[in-house]
């Protein structure tokens, strides 16, 4: 028997993976819709959404904002899933601390991040808005109030690998896949 | 004679208002957090022996019941995973995100507590627990909650066993030489909820 929340997550994977993550974003009006999609077009939409997993974006969300007590809580409004943190309802008995993060909770965690300022996010991808206007990089920063505290600091590995990953696609901009991966392991001894 | 009569009223009403003022200033989220914790349990009066399992920092917070007595991580330590055997003398090793390390013990029930004149820690803090020559490691970090119990709930298996993990325990089964904890503990070192 198949998970509603499984099948509904895979549903918009692929959904998100055809039309581009901005199309779910952009509400304001159709004119918006279609000047984002030419903007970004396809495959750049299908990379940004590809590169949160294959270059470890979300990994870093995982270690830095995923813990039970934080952005792993059930009740958190932005929920990030992983190994060990919060889990997506699943048949397979995975829990909090069992097995890897599944490709079901990558996705979730996807869209947790892109559907946070929809219409900012498109800024940014579409028209060179600041990252830094984003609250995905101002809370963990602190440059607004945040209830957890700094989460990442200023030059770290993490805000390279995030603003890397925001600003991918523009102007040969790449993830910075090494960042990526220093900042998954975290916290060190 | 009338004004005699309506000034007591009027500073009756002023005061209800003021006094309903306060308390609705009061935070929901710990008031409501406390009063879910329920009554203290029989024979075990408030102090480092009371409510071995909960999440401390409920109460033990600024704004909260016990915030004459504020903790910044507190919890407590069982043995085994399906019953909630405190064990005594357990440590409690952390390190935060500034490198800075602190080590308490458990009392003869299981809890410990950090005051904020102990450590300030920074979060988020990597936890190891320790007895004799039996650690184990936390695998995530304390993000920013100090209470153990806020995370490691209760119940076997927990109510939602995707958000929540169970209780902390030191060993896989019974503490070696003391499978129901310190006998000559003040307090009853099982905890009044185990299920076992």
């Amino acid at each position: 028997m198949s998970n509603p929340i499984r099948t509904g997550a895979l549903l918009t994977l692929l959904a998100a993976s055809a039309v581009g993550w901005a199309e779910s974003a952009c509400t304001v009006s159709g004119k918006d819709t279609f000047t984002t999609q030419v903007d970004i077009g396809a495959s750049a939409t299908q990379s940004f959404a590809g590169d949160f997993r294959s270059q470890g974006v979300s990994t870093v969300f995982e270690k830095h904002c995923g813990s039970l007590d934080c952005h792993g809580s059930a009740a958190r409004n932005m929920k990030i899933y992983s190994s060990g943190g919060l889990r997506l309802p699943n048949e397979a008995g995975a829990a909090p601390g069992q097995s890897a993060t599944t490709l079901e909770e990558i996705t979730a965690n996807y869209l947790s991040v892109v559907d946070l300022e929809p219409e900012q996010l498109t800024q940014v991808r579409a028209h060179g808005a600041d990252p830094y206007s984003l609250l995905i990089l101002k809370k963990p920063l602190e440059l607004e109030r945040h209830k957890g505290g700094p989460a990442i600091t200023r030059g770290d590995d993490a805000e390279a690998c995030i603003v890397s990953w925001l600003k991918s696609g523009t102007a040969g901009v790449l993830v910075d896949k090494n960042s990526c991966t220093k900042a998954a392991n975290f916290p060190s001894q | 004679m009338r004004a005699t009569r309506i000034i007591p009223r009027f500073f009756g009403l002023a005061l209800g208002l003021a006094v309903a003022g306060i308390m609705s200033c009061a935070d929901p989220e710990i008031s409501g957090g406390a009063a879910a914790l329920g009554k203290e349990t029989s024979g075990i009066p408030k102090g480092a022996f009371h409510r071995a399992g909960q999440p401390c920092v409920v109460c033990h917070q600024d704004q909260g019941p016990a915030a004459d007595k504020p903790f910044v991580v507190a919890g407590s330590i069982f043995a085994s995973p399906l019953r909630m055997v405190g064990v005594n003398n357990a440590e409690i090793r952390m390190t935060d995100s500034e490198g800075t390390k602190f080590t308490t013990k458990t009392n003869c029930v299981g809890n410990f507590m950090v005051t904020p004149t102990q450590w300030r820690p920074h979060f988020p803090i990597l936890v190891s627990i320790a007895k004799d020559n039996i650690v184990r490691q936390m695998q995530g970090p304390i993000g920013r909650d100090g209470s153990c119990a806020h995370c490691h709930a209760n119940g076997v298996p927990p109510d939602d066993p995707f958000s929540q993990t169970g209780h902390v325990y030191l060993y896989g089964g019974d503490e070696p030489g003391s499978p129901n904890g310190d006998v000559t503990c003040a307090a009853n070192p099982i905890a009044a909820n185990s299920p076992n």
